[in-house]
């Protein structure tokens, strides 16, 4: 049984998994999981994951959820190269640091700016709110400046001296934002810097392709097809987003 | 414990004797300024034969430089730490970082962390934040039993499962009601009942699928044995059973799995580490806590606001 990778290439974490397998030869079957379709909470995929989130990963009888937990496994069972996530006691540290500290630091807020820019306006069939948006994307900016204020000011990439998990789980997160037009590395050069430096380590072709879906416009007519739902999610987006 | 060394009586005035149970040795200014704690190593002793004055072993910081822990006992990841630590017999110096009343050394501690973030560890020159990343470092450094931090792949994968399903569910999320109901008072703000009870839902969804998916049929919540992941999971569940919502009334399963993890670590250690919490709603309610001074007041409104 091959290596089945969960994936919505909508999300960042999936992205992540996607650019890592494809980067290391890793052998795996994408299944498809379409958010926007709600199928992450069919019963086939809490089968997989009962969290009802993606990426999730099934390895013969082995199931695995967290982008965190499945880009560890991979990196170890195949074997990636020391860089990824290194043997080293305190370089090992550093990237389970960023790791634990990007959820509610980066990914959070980078979710909410892409949220609010791109699928809250996608489902209401509303114009971007542009308070809302401003105040989201100044909960970012303490994160975009402790990056390239204190951590890039030291060293080129996130957690070591060469291209880590670190460095592939921020990318694809500020690339969220950034591929629906919340460009939040403008006002920051060495972050800019930082981003030409991990997309040509991972390949301009393999990046593009990972991003394809998400750099692509919506279409709300799109999501009228279910009204219904497109309210629910509206809803629910604006509570998140308050 | 060195052996007393007998002597003459009379042989040493007080002050001058030569045995390092009497030193009492010069403070001196670390390099940032700021006085060196003292770490005391063993019980007071008196040496009757030389020197009248009871006897503390007293050892300058800089001789042990070694592990240094900044901690807030109130904080749920800093107990964590600190239980971990003291089960696995890791020495450390504990320098005790009370976010709240502001009594942290604030310039030392931001020299050293620009985030001011606690737990943070300084080992030498090497400083760490993050919790987590804090438990993986001391249990591969010190390298402590496997089932804290497994070496085999999958069940090592089942700890950074429930890590990373704990910093979006359980972080923030648990640590809401002591907000709520402590410190936000202190400062005079009122958090409305809408979100107070939006953090209820939030709470009791987490619960339950800490309890199904994490837990199941399972002794621990990632695996047959205990973890990291316990240690993290239950000090965040404890933070608001101190302010009294008792999450484990009506959920047998987790509270099993609870007395489970604490017969592991045993009650003496446990006390010890969550004094402060455990007492701290008794002392809101006696009006005994102190008021927080206004420099930290702005950081304590930012997370205020960040209660969804």
């Amino acid at each position: 049984m091959p290596l089945e990778l969960f994936l919505d290439l909508y999300s960042p974490p999936c992205r992540a998994i996607y650019i890592f397998a494809r980067k290391n030869g890793i052998p795996f079957e994408l299944r498809s999981v379409e958010l926007g379709r709600g199928e992450h909470l069919k019963p086939e995929f809490l089968k997989v994951n009962p969290l009802g989130k993606v990426p999730a990963l099934k390895d013969g009888d082995f199931l695995l959820a967290e982008s965190v937990a499945i880009l560890l496994y991979l990196s170890r069972k195949y074997h990636a190269a020391a860089h990824w996530y290194p043997p080293e006691l305190q370089a090992c540290a550093r990237v389970d640091e960023y790791l634990a500290w990007q959820h509610t630091a980066v990914q959070l807020p980078a979710t909410n700016v892409y949220l609010c820019k791109s699928l809250l306006p996608y489902f209401s069939g509303q114009s971007v709110d542009p308070v809302r948006l401003d105040r989201l994307l100044g909960k970012l900016k303490p994160a975009l400046q402790h990056l390239d204020r204190e951590v890039l000011a030291a060293k080129p990439f996130l957690a070591t001296e060469q291209l880590s998990l670190a460095d592939l789980m921020a990318f694809t997160e500020l690339m969220q934002p950034t591929a629906v037009g919340c460009d939040v590395f403008q006002d920051w050069p060495r972050l800019a810097a930082w981003r030409a430096r991990v997309e040509a380590a991972l390949g301009p072709e393999l990046v593009r392709d990972a991003h394809r879906l998400v750099l692509q416009p919506r279409d709300p007519r799109d999501a009228q097809r279910d009204p219904k739902l497109a309210q629910e999610l509206v809803q629910r987006l604006l509570e998140r987003l308050s | 414990m060195p052996e007393r060394r007998s002597r003459s009586p009379g042989v040493s005035k007080p002050g001058t004797c030569q045995d390092l149970w009497h030193r009492r040795p010069e403070k001196q200014a670390g390099p940032t300024g700021v006085e060196p704690e003292t770490l005391y190593l063993g019980a007071p002793q008196s040496c009757h034969s030389c020197c009248p004055e009871p006897a503390v072993r007293r050892v300058p910081a800089a001789a042990t430089m070694g592990l240094e822990l900044y901690l807030d006992m109130l904080s749920q990841p800093c107990r964590a730490v600190s239980i971990f630590a003291k089960k696995n017999g890791i020495p450390f110096k504990l320098c005790t970082t009370e976010v709240f009343k502001g009594q942290h050394p604030s310039k030392e501690f931001f020299q050293i962390n620009s985030l001011r973030r606690v737990p943070t560890l300084k080992d030498g020159d090497f400083i760490l934040t993050e919790s987590s990343a804090i438990l993986i470092y001391l249990s591969s450094k010190y390298q402590t039993a496997d089932h804290w931090y497994p070496s085999d792949l999958r069940a090592r994968a089942r700890v950074h499962e429930y890590l990373g399903w704990h910093a979006d569910c359980i972080r923030g999320t648990f640590g809401v009601p002591l907000w709520t109901q402590v410190m936000a008072p202190l400062i005079g703000v009122h958090v409305p009942e809408e979100k107070v009870q939006r953090n209820k839902t939030f709470m009791d969804l987490a619960l339950q699928q800490l309890e199904e998916k994490f837990l199941g049929d399972r002794a621990f919540v990632a695996g047959q044995q205990v973890s990291l992941a316990d240690l993290m999971a239950l000090e965040e569940l404890l933070q608001p059973v101190a302010v009294g919502c008792d999450l484990f009334e009506g959920r047998p399963r987790l509270a099993a799995w609870r007395e489970r993890v604490e017969a592991f670590l045993g009650s003496d250690l446990l006390q010890e580490t969550r004094g402060p919490i455990l007492n701290i709603l008794e002392q809101a309610v006696n009006k005994k806590v102190p008021t927080p001074p206004p420099e930290v007041h702005p950081c304590m409104l930012l997370r205020i606001s960040r209660i969804p």
